[in-house]
């Protein structure tokens, strides 16, 4: 695939899933029996729950909740991978026992576990997804830090900012263009949207949890509704409850999230 | 006749021990020095510092470096004796604008010296900016990446391929083409037969040593490959084994 028009389909699946939430309304419309089960192209768009809410307000609130955790967690995977291809450009052993080290002990932690005491340790009314979206970033980080290092250690590590040093470029330049803009962008990139993905399937996945037990949510306040909302909606819909369109939806969000990750990956590829 | 470069009793050390001691080296124009003696001997660390990359601690302890013909009698090693790696590192940023145009380095590894992410042609058109009078126009400097091309036995279609598509002897070949697009003085070649078969090992240094000449700058071979040397050098620096002198 052409790359300017995998970034070009990036930039539309992130937009279509996460523009949405800045326009999100603060509280869910007041019910409307009229317009109960109403169908997927019906009015209002997207069909409307079983009190005749709209389903594009859920999807709205639910790009909201995940929206800026998930990104900030991707730059933390970008930023912290960065780091450890860079330490294995340096050379210093030190600095590469240190991320190797880093990488042995968050490694060997098992990461839903993790992910579920920060979710319980955090205070009922001031949960929310970022806590937990961070927490799954450092867990993440080791992965990006050793395939980054990986790529490095293929450029020849210290030998390759060398080599272009004798070339006359300055240290500023070798390490941000050459070896990050240019050889390790397409791994960071990668690993970057894929813990932004994980980081929505988490969301989506505790909450799930919460709603099907009708239980306060780990990720977001009790007024707001997320994106597992309408997949629970659609799970009813196998109990002979009317609310298939719920399930289109909600696969079709989880569907853009993944072509997303897809079209990343194939936009930062070397060509 | 003046030399291009100059090194004159060099000597480095870490605080156990020296890695080189008092070593003199001379690059002339049209000339091949070739800089010998087995490994460990500290062949390398001395190339370096004929280009002022000195970074171990506490680095330099004596010697002068004088680039004759560019600087006069300018020593750039001034300050820099028993400075530490903070002079060095002074040292080093104060070169950089020589390095990779009056004295360039083609090292062991071609497939290093390149970035793999960007075609070869970007590569040469980089190269060839940093020459004293480069290129007016696009024209001119899409010539010139031609021409570097051939020199080394390259395909103008070479020029679109990215680096890390290269096989091992085209790599090599398009690291000695950006080691002397900038058209350098010193041309320094760290064991270019490192990793490649005999023959694609005297096909290279044979196509080195036809470019700087045509290019008339002076060239320090450095090799531990005593036939290599006797065949193609004019002048042998030869270290003792363990830098000790």
């Amino acid at each position: 695939m052409n790359r300017k028009l995998a970034w070009a389909l990036a930039t539309l699946c992130f937009a279509v899933l996460f523009v949405p939430g800045l326009f999100a309304p603060e509280h869910l419309s007041p019910p409307d029996m009229a317009n109960a089960y109403l169908g997927f192209s019906s009015a209002p768009p997207f069909g409307a729950d079983a009190s005749g809410r709209p389903l594009s307000e859920y999807a709205m609130q639910g790009a909201r909740v995940v929206a800026l955790p998930a990104l900030l967690a991707g730059l933390l995977v970008v930023f912290l991978g960065t780091l450890g291809g860079l330490l294995a450009c340096t050379g210093s052993q030190r600095a590469e026992a240190a991320a190797q080290g880093f990488g042995e002990v968050v490694g060997a932690l098992p990461r839903m576990v993790v992910v579920l005491v920060v979710a319980l340790l955090v205070p009922k009314d001031a949960r929310s997804l970022l806590p937990i979206a961070l927490t799954w970033a450092v867990l993440a980080a080791p992965g990006a830090m050793d395939e980054a290092a990986a790529v490095a250690s293929r450029l020849g590590g210290a030998r390759f900012v060398e080599a272009l040093r004798a070339h006359g470029f300055s240290r500023a330049r070798i390490y941000l263009i050459h070896i990050v803009g240019m050889n390790l962008r397409p791994v960071l990139m990668r690993q970057g949207v894929e813990t932004m993905m994980q980081v929505v399937f988490l969301e989506i996945g505790l909450s799930y949890l919460a709603v099907q037990d009708s239980q306060p949510s780990f990720t977001h306040g009790d007024s707001e509704k997320s994106w597992a909302d309408l997949l629970y909606f659609g799970y009813q819909a196998f109990l002979d409850i009317p609310s298939s369109h719920g399930l289109f939806l909600g696969l079709a969000l989880v569907g853009v999230v993944a072509l997303m990750s897809v079209f990343v990956t194939q936009a930062v590829r070397a060509r | 006749m003046s030399a291009l470069l100059e090194l004159k009793g060099l000597t480095i050390a870490i605080p156990e021990r020296n890695l080189v001691t008092d070593v003199d080296i001379e690059v002339h124009s049209g000339r091949i020095t070739a800089l010998m003696g087995p490994s460990g001997s500290g062949k390398s660390l001395s190339a370096r510092a004929a280009m002022c990359f000195l970074d171990v601690d506490p680095g330099l302890k004596a010697g002068t470096l004088k680039y004759p013909a560019l600087s006069g009698d300018k020593d750039w090693f001034e300050g820099v004796r028993d400075g530490g790696p903070r002079a060095q590192d002074r040292l080093l940023k104060e070169t950089r604008h020589l390095r990779g145009a009056f004295v360039t380095y083609a090292p062991q590894a071609a497939s290093s010296a390149l970035n793999p992410a960007r075609t070869v042609g970007r590569q040469l058109e980089l190269a060839i900016l940093r020459r004293e009078s480069p290129p007016a126009s696009p024209a001119d400097l899409a010539q010139a990446v031609r021409e570097c091309l051939e020199d080394v036995g390259l395909p103008h279609t070479a020029s679109a391929a990215l680096a890390g598509e290269l096989s091992g002897g085209m790599a090599q070949r398009t690291a000695l083409a950006v080691a002397v697009a900038p058209l350098p003085k010193v041309l320094i070649a760290d064991e270019p037969e490192t990793g490649l078969d005999p023959v694609l090992t005297r096909q290279i240094i044979e196509l080195m040593i036809r470019v700087a000449q045509s290019k008339k700058c002076g060239m320090l071979l450095i090799s531990h490959h005593e036939e290599t040397v006797e065949r193609v050098a004019d002048d042998v620096v030869r270290l003792p084994p363990g830098g000790h002198g």
